[in-house]
């Protein structure tokens, strides 16, 4: 066979077969390089070697920032009113709805005058008023009775009508003479960018600028009202076209929020670093308030929403933004939409036809609020175990650790030093997030102590350091 | 009678040239004050300190606004990691918005801080972060400490991003002897034998001059009444007064001199220090601690030049300007006379 091909192919022919195997087989070739590379980097990192410095203050730590949660239109009702008792154990300061116009029918035509019912809408914001929180209302999506074609996904027949209906929202809203609510954050659109809320650009024929003019339009049109914040783009993602093309469109921009799905919590506190960058060079931009107003580990459903995946998740995104954060970082979403029996909802909780039940996530908010006090210095994070450090005025030391893997199921004993300590006796408690606890006792005789903590994949733990009296 | 007109000629010629010269001359300078005024400045605080290995310490980033209205400010300060190793990096009392958090890397600490707001810039003198250090290693000569060029400072209404035109490093000299020979040390105060006004002995700087029950009310009165920001000194040896709590030991230092002293309030809290050795033109911190060091105060203010306003300038050009202006004019007049035309 092998002299019979000698014998009857030209070396050219030999030469093209090559070439095209070649060519057919590179593309596998480099993805399979690609895999190999992944799977290497996932394996490698560095374990944490934790050491806190309790004389070495950082700051206060912020608590509110985390306490702030976005509900989906999911159903065309006020969802949360059946959940209401849990939702206010979750002490929110700030609950987010869209899909405001067209789940609640609000905008209406008689001959060539819009009229406007906001009765449906206001038993939701009723209901986020009940828990303890301020709502923040996304003006989304095109009333059906103004947008071109019915679509609620287009820009309007006729822009003042939809400066109108903005201004009229607030005035409903904020206005002294009708709900009253101060501070209440209004974002233009949600999600712009995404094919299925409008692909929305930055320019051309179907301008988010165009959109979110005729809002500002509408917002400065709006009487006798308190205190209100305009602010977008809520993108899907942190896209400095988007962010720079709003704060030099000369238009009221209160502040600036977008969206972040993202499995690395890493990329949170560099998706801050990467903002800031692009405000300094504009000083009346730089302090504007910031608001992520979607966050989760991927915007799909996913059955890890319902596991202490999502948990340890939010526990290092919080690390990471403890410092040099946003104003609000919402957590997507309060309650399951219906029909996710399988558990792959975003919901804190389940749908009411599903038990009402709190997943692992719902208790990460307060939990995390045990670290409220000074912040103190602390070195040795790693790869996967991260960690923060507080000191509260009864002087207990408090150092959360969260051993968050995106990838897999890493576990890890880590070392945790504290320096300059007193000398004397310390209660040592050990509090692992819906998990056990334990307490011991060591006295120190110099300015140290050391404890070795199990750290299993997707857990959380509060270690708390009191000196006995 | 041709040369009579040549050198009329020129004389007239000198007289409306040097005259013009003059006022651009001395229009520029007034110019270039005019375009330094606002200009801000950086500073590390102390800029000359000298400590042993593993002693650790801290300093402060301290701004000079100028005229401008400060927003923010992106700090990167630099130093040699073989020698140093910076611990935290946090923002100062000025700057109460941590931007993005503070970040220790080999060799270099970074932080960036905002304003209270935008209709509250910061104006004037403070601290911007303060840095904490560890001493690694001896140094055989003084090694800096620098602002690194992506440092930037951004105000209001300013047509350029970056308002900050000049820093000033820190020298920072290491011993290898456990013994602390700091440049803010009590041994310079000793070594004045310095007293307050009311004739007590000044105690050293180490000395426990309260308890923790004090501290409330230390905190509480401690303050710096003279001199302030917003008064120039227009001594070298400026009145420093204060108050704090009666009878506590108050413990001043003078930057960037720097000078300790430890004064002691009077029953009804006042207390007063008046340096012995001039200070330098230019740009002053006074730090005052009361207690164990947990009360601390501080307050920034200029010695003014002998011209009595701060200026970037110099006198002596001035006057050399004119001086050759002045020649110009006299050489134009004089030259028909000389000549004898």
């Amino acid at each position: 066979m092998e002299n019979y091909l000698i014998r009857r192919v030209s070396p050219r022919t030999s030469s093209l077969v090559s070439l095209a195997a070649l060519l057919l087989f590179l593309p596998f070739l480099l993805f399979g390089a690609y895999q190999t590379v992944i799977l290497v980097s996932r394996a490698t990192g560095t374990p944490a070697t934790i050491i806190v410095d309790a004389k070495a203050p950082l700051g206060l730590i912020p608590t509110d920032f985390y306490h702030a949660f976005s509900q989906g239109g999911e159903e065309a009702t006020d969802m949360l009113a059946p959940v209401v008792d849990q939702v206010r154990s979750l002490r929110p300061r700030i609950i987010r709805i869209d899909h405001i116009y067209d789940h609640h029918n609000v905008v209406g035509r008689s001959g060539d005058q819009l009229t406007f019912d906001f009765s449906s809408l206001d038993r939701s914001v009723d209901t986020i008023l009940a828990v303890g929180a301020k709502p923040m209302l996304v003006l989304s999506f095109m009333p059906q009775v103004i947008a071109q074609g019915g679509s609620i996904i287009n820009p309007p027949n006729n822009w003042d009508e939809w400066a109108l209906v903005v201004q009229r929202t607030i005035e409903h809203y904020s206005g002294r003479g009708a709900k009253n609510i101060s501070g209440i954050y209004y974002e233009v659109w949600n999600e712009p960018d995404l094919a299925q809320f409008g692909s929305w650009k930055v320019g051309g024929e179907k301008s988010y600028l165009q959109l979110y003019r005729y809002a500002s339009i509408g917002a400065r049109r709006a009487q006798n009202v308190n205190t209100f914040y305009l602010g977008g783009p809520s993108t899907t993602g942190l896209y400095k076209n988007w962010i720079m093309a709003l704060i030099t469109s000369g238009n009221r921009v209160d502040y600036l929020s977008w969206h972040s799905y993202l499995n690395e919590p890493l990329r949170f506190e560099q998706d801050q670093r990467n903002l800031i960058s692009w405000l300094l060079p504009y000083p009346q931009f730089t302090l504007i308030p910031t608001l992520i107003t979607e966050a989760g580990f991927t915007g799909n459903k996913d059955r890890r929403y319902g596991t202490s995946f999502a948990a340890a998740y939010t526990a290092a995104v919080v690390r990471q933004l403890i410092s040099g954060g946003p104003d609000f970082l919402f957590s997507f979403q309060l309650k399951d939409g219906p029909g996710q029996e399988e558990g792959n909802g975003w919901g804190l909780i389940t749908h009411e036809g599903n038990g009402k039940r709190p997943k692992p996530r719902y208790s990460v908010y307060t939990y995390l609020d045990a670290m409220a006090g000074t912040r103190v210095n602390l070195t040795g994070e790693g790869t996967w175990v991260t960690a923060y450090a507080s000191v509260d005025k009864d002087k207990t030391i408090r150092i959360l650790l969260v051993n968050f893997d995106p990838y897999g199921s890493h576990t890890e004993t880590v070392p945790v030093t504290l320096t300059n300590l007193e000398s004397g006796t310390y209660t040592i408690r050990q509090r692992y997030f819906l998990g056990q606890n334990t307490t011991s006792q060591e006295t120190v005789t110099t300015t140290e102590l050391k404890k070795e903590i199990l750290m299993p994949a997707q857990s959380i733990v509060i270690l708390e350091v009191t000196r006995t009296p | 009678m041709y040369m009579k007109k040549f050198f009329l000629i020129v004389s007239i010629l000198l007289v409306i040239v040097a005259i013009p010269v003059t006022v651009y001359l001395v229009s520029q300078r007034q110019e270039l004050r005019k375009k330094a005024a606002p200009a801000t400045t950086l500073s590390l605080v102390p800029a000359s300190i000298t400590k042993t290995v593993g002693s650790e310490f801290s300093m402060e980033v301290q701004i000079d606004t100028g005229d401008n209205q400060v927003i923010a400010a992106e700090l990167h300060v630099s130093y040699d990691p073989t020698y140093l190793e910076a611990t935290t990096i946090t923002n100062g009392v000025l700057f109460p918005n941590v931007l993005t958090s503070g970040r220790v890397e080999s060799g270099q600490a970074s932080i960036t801080v905002g304003a209270p707001s935008n209709v509250q810039p910061v104006t004037g003198r403070g601290t911007v972060a303060v840095i904490q250090f560890k001493a690694l290693a001896p140094s055989a000569s003084p090694i800096s400490l620098r602002f690194a060029e992506s440092t930037l400072v951004s105000g209001l209404g300013e047509e350029s991003t970056n308002v900050l035109t000049t820093t000033r490093p820190a020298t920072l000299t290491i011993g290898g002897s456990q013994e602390e020979s700091s440049g803010l040390s009590a041994t310079q105060s000793a070594s004045l034998d310095l007293s307050d006004e009311s004739g007590q002995a000044p105690i050293q700087s180490g000395q426990d001059a309260s308890d923790s029950g004090q501290e409330a009310s230390q905190a509480a009165s401690l303050e710096i009444l003279t001199p302030t920001a917003q008064s120039p000194s227009q001594s070298q040896t400026p009145t420093i007064k204060g108050t704090a709590a009666p009878g506590s030991k108050v413990t001043l230092t003078i930057y960037s001199e720097p000078i300790t002293v430890v004064v002691t309030a009077d029953a009804n809290g006042n207390w007063v220090y008046v340096p012995q050795t001039p200070l330098a033109p230019g740009p002053h911190t006074i730090v005052v601690t009361a207690g164990d060091g947990s009360v601390t105060t501080t307050e920034s203010f200029v010695v003014a030049t002998d011209s009595g306003v701060p200026v970037s300038g110099t006198f002596e050009l001035t006057i050399l300007l004119m001086s050759l202006a002045f020649l110009l004019i006299g050489v134009g007049i004089a030259i028909p006379f000389v000549t004898g035309s």
